[in-house]
């Protein structure tokens, strides 16, 4: 049942964050996922603090650098159909149109895209799990087919997020407005490792907002894209899946990020398959050896081992469509 | 079964259209027998409180059990109306006949007479009639035949099923609206489809309870996941010995072959045979990177 709860909404961000400084305080972006942690009782809220009256949190628009500004509130479906994005930075596009179903991409934004939370049925069931401060991973010896291939300890959970990985990829930065200002930090520093704190999912202290997201410059000859696998055609979190920013000169790959996603509690990078694909040809051959290499280390629970093919398979086919 | 001294026929049924055209296939069979246009007919269902004795709505018998309940009413019903026109037109009641709302002579067609115009309905302002359905012919079994074809695609890299063609043939006996009839089968194709690839009951083993409660993560196929062509064939085959309306059901039978369709066509596209439901990558992959390593 949703609890009851003060709903407030400010009107500007310093305003956003002093409500969101006290105690029990949520914030409320799209609602697509808040609402529904509320009504299946996942955590509690004292307040619900919108973030819809804050203009400056809206809008794509062009960096003096030729980069991309992306306002926490723009909804998914902006970023999948936005055309500059889609031709300077495919990957995101993809991962955008690849998240939910029509509906929720209408619904939900980018912000609240990076910071929902995990989808593990037992976070979200009726289960005292460790990441909602219980004892147990429950998924350890239980039901852990969409769980951690990578990077699990205490809590095997897998980042949900379809944009989280090709913003990685993309050298994306996220501003963040809060308490003691705004600071700014790679998206790939947004996320956090069980090992360090199994219950939050992001380094965001209370009274912290995402404000905005942004991208560099295109690269030179770049190339990208967001590969995800999934059960079924549409409405479905990834069970593997790939984001990719490679630059390709005279015939060689001159830079590459290669980002996995539905794997790992964080966005998982894979520096080493980086450094193998650049400075050489990208051909089967080493299309093969890069996906290889994307899967080792792995350490499957009692009912995922078959993410390992399945990420090495869509790693492989991911490198072979930009050949 | 009512026939009113207007014209217009109630029938009050126990039996339920859970989506399925009972009401519509009912309502035909009410207007065969009595002559009336369809929009005269009103059809009273499924209410414990009010309406008669049907069974559940289940093993695809709506049509085979209540609809001749329902035709022998409506003869009960067209055997007073006839007797009270014969009475009136002083002819035999073999030679009349029921067509569009009136009492006909098959020898003189100049000789008829409104049903709204028979003094016996005129005089009661209803006529009556309570059918039931009897039991099977002795010794003769009643059965619907199906038989789907699936055409899948399967990503072998990633264990990704697409399914791309669906094709239903069924034996259902007489076919009492096509429309009703492919609908049916259609909507059984994508449930029969969820079996094969997408949908699971999730229970977790420590506790028992169920992982997957919701209508997120027990996964229905959505648009994207039935295929554009999806086809629908009526064997047509005459029985007249199954009941008095000879037709055997549809339901049922247009949802058990699919998911084994698709797990056949699996097997025959990459040579594995998976043995559980639903067909997902998990349980397709699994299957295939065991057969890699075996060689
Ligand atoms: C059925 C279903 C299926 C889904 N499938 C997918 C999928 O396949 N892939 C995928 O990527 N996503 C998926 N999602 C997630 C969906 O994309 C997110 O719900 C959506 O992006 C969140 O956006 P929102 O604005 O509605 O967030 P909200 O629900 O408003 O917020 C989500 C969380 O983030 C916090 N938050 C929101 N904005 C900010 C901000 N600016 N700063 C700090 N914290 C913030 C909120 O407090 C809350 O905890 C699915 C969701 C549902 C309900
Ligand atoms: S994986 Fe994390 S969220 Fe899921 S049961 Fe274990 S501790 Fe809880």
């Amino acid at each position: 049942m949703l609890p009851s709860f003060r709903y407030v909404r400010p009107r500007s961000v310093a305003e956003a964050v002093k409500v969101l400084s006290e105690p029990g305080a949520r914030v409320h972006a799209g609602g697509t996922d808040l609402l529904g942690c509320l009504r299946d009782e996942v955590f509690d809220a004292k307040s619900v603090v919108s973030l819809s009256g804050l203009s400056d949190l809206k809008g794509i628009s062009e960096t003096k650098d030729g980069g991309l500004r992306i306002g926490a509130l723009v909804t998914l479906s902006e970023i999948a159909w936005h055309p500059g994005i889609a031709k300077g930075w495919p990957a995101l596009a993809q991962g955008a149109a690849a998240a939910a179903s029509p509906q929720l991409r209408n619904q939900g934004t980018l912000g609240g895209n990076l910071c929902q939370r995990p989808r593990c049925w037992y976070f979200r069931g009726d289960f005292d799990c460790a990441r909602k401060g219980g004892e147990l991973c429950y998924a350890v010896e239980g039901e852990n087919t969409y769980h951690a291939i990578f990077g699990g300890s205490g809590c095997f959970i897998v980042h949900p997020s379809d944009t989280a990985s090709p913003l990685v990829a993309l050298q994306a930065t996220v501003r963040i407005a809060g308490p003691k200002g705004t600071r700014s930090l790679p998206v790939e520093k947004l996320f956090v490792l069980p090992a360090v704190d199994h219950t939050r999912e992001t380094v965001l202290a209370p009274g912290e907002i995402v404000t905005e997201i942004l991208l560099p410059p295109p690269l030179a000859g770049g190339k990208g894209l967001y590969r995800k696998v999934r059960a079924r055609g549409a409405w479905d979190f990834a069970l593997g899946g790939v984001a990719l920013a490679l630059s390709v000169k005279d015939g060689k790959v001159a830079a590459a990020r290669v980002v996995l996603s539905g794997v790992a509690p964080v966005p998982w990078r894979v520096p080493e398959v980086e450094k193998l694909l650049v400075g050489h040809v990208l051909d089967a051959k080493r299309a093969a050896e890069a996906a290889e290499l994307a899967v080792k280390g792995a350490e499957p629970m009692s009912g995922n081992d078959y993410k390992v093919p399945l990420v090495r398979g869509a790693v492989e086919e991911a490198l072979l469509s930009l050949v | 079964m009512k026939l009113f001294s207007d014209g217009s026929v109630n029938v009050n049924t126990g039996a339920a259209d859970i989506g399925t055209g009972t009401k519509t296939v009912m309502s035909q069979v009410v207007a065969e027998e009595l002559g009336v246009p369809l929009e005269k007919i009103q059809i009273e269902h499924a209410d414990t409180g009010t309406t008669q004795y049907s069974g559940p709505s289940g093993g695809s018998k709506t049509v085979p059990s209540d609809m001749p309940a329902a035709r022998a009413a409506a003869i009960e019903v067209r055997t007073k109306l006839l007797k009270g026109a014969a009475d009136e037109m002083k002819l035999p009641v073999e030679e009349l006949a029921l067509a569009g709302g009136e009492v006909v002579s098959t020898k003189d067609p100049a000789k008829k007479l409104a049903v709204t115009a028979v003094p016996l309905l005129q005089r009661q302002q209803v006529l009556v009639g309570v059918g039931t359905r009897g039991p099977n012919v002795e010794g003769k079994v009643i059965s619907m035949f199906a038989t789907h074809f699936a055409e899948v695609e399967v990503n072998t890299r990633t264990g990704e099923v697409t399914v791309t063609r669906l094709l239903a043939a069924q034996d259902s006996a007489r076919v009492m609206n096509r429309l009703t009839f492919e609908c049916q089968v259609q909507g059984g194709l994508v449930m029969g489809l969820g079996l094969g690839r997408t949908e699971e009951r999730v229970l977790d083993r420590q506790t028992g309870k169920m992982c997957n409660a919701n209508w997120h993560d027990y996964k229905i196929p959505t648009a994207l996941d039935v295929p554009a062509e999806q086809k629908v064939h009526s064997v047509d085959l005459v029985d007249t010995e199954c009941n008095t309306v000879g037709a055997k059901g549809v339901g049922e039978p247009s949802t058990i072959p699919t998911a084994a369709a698709i797990a056949n066509a699996v097997h025959d596209a990459v040579g594995v045979r998976v043995p559980d439901s639903p067909i997902t990558p998990p349980r397709l992959m699994a299957l295939l990177a065991a057969r890699g390593k075996k060689g």
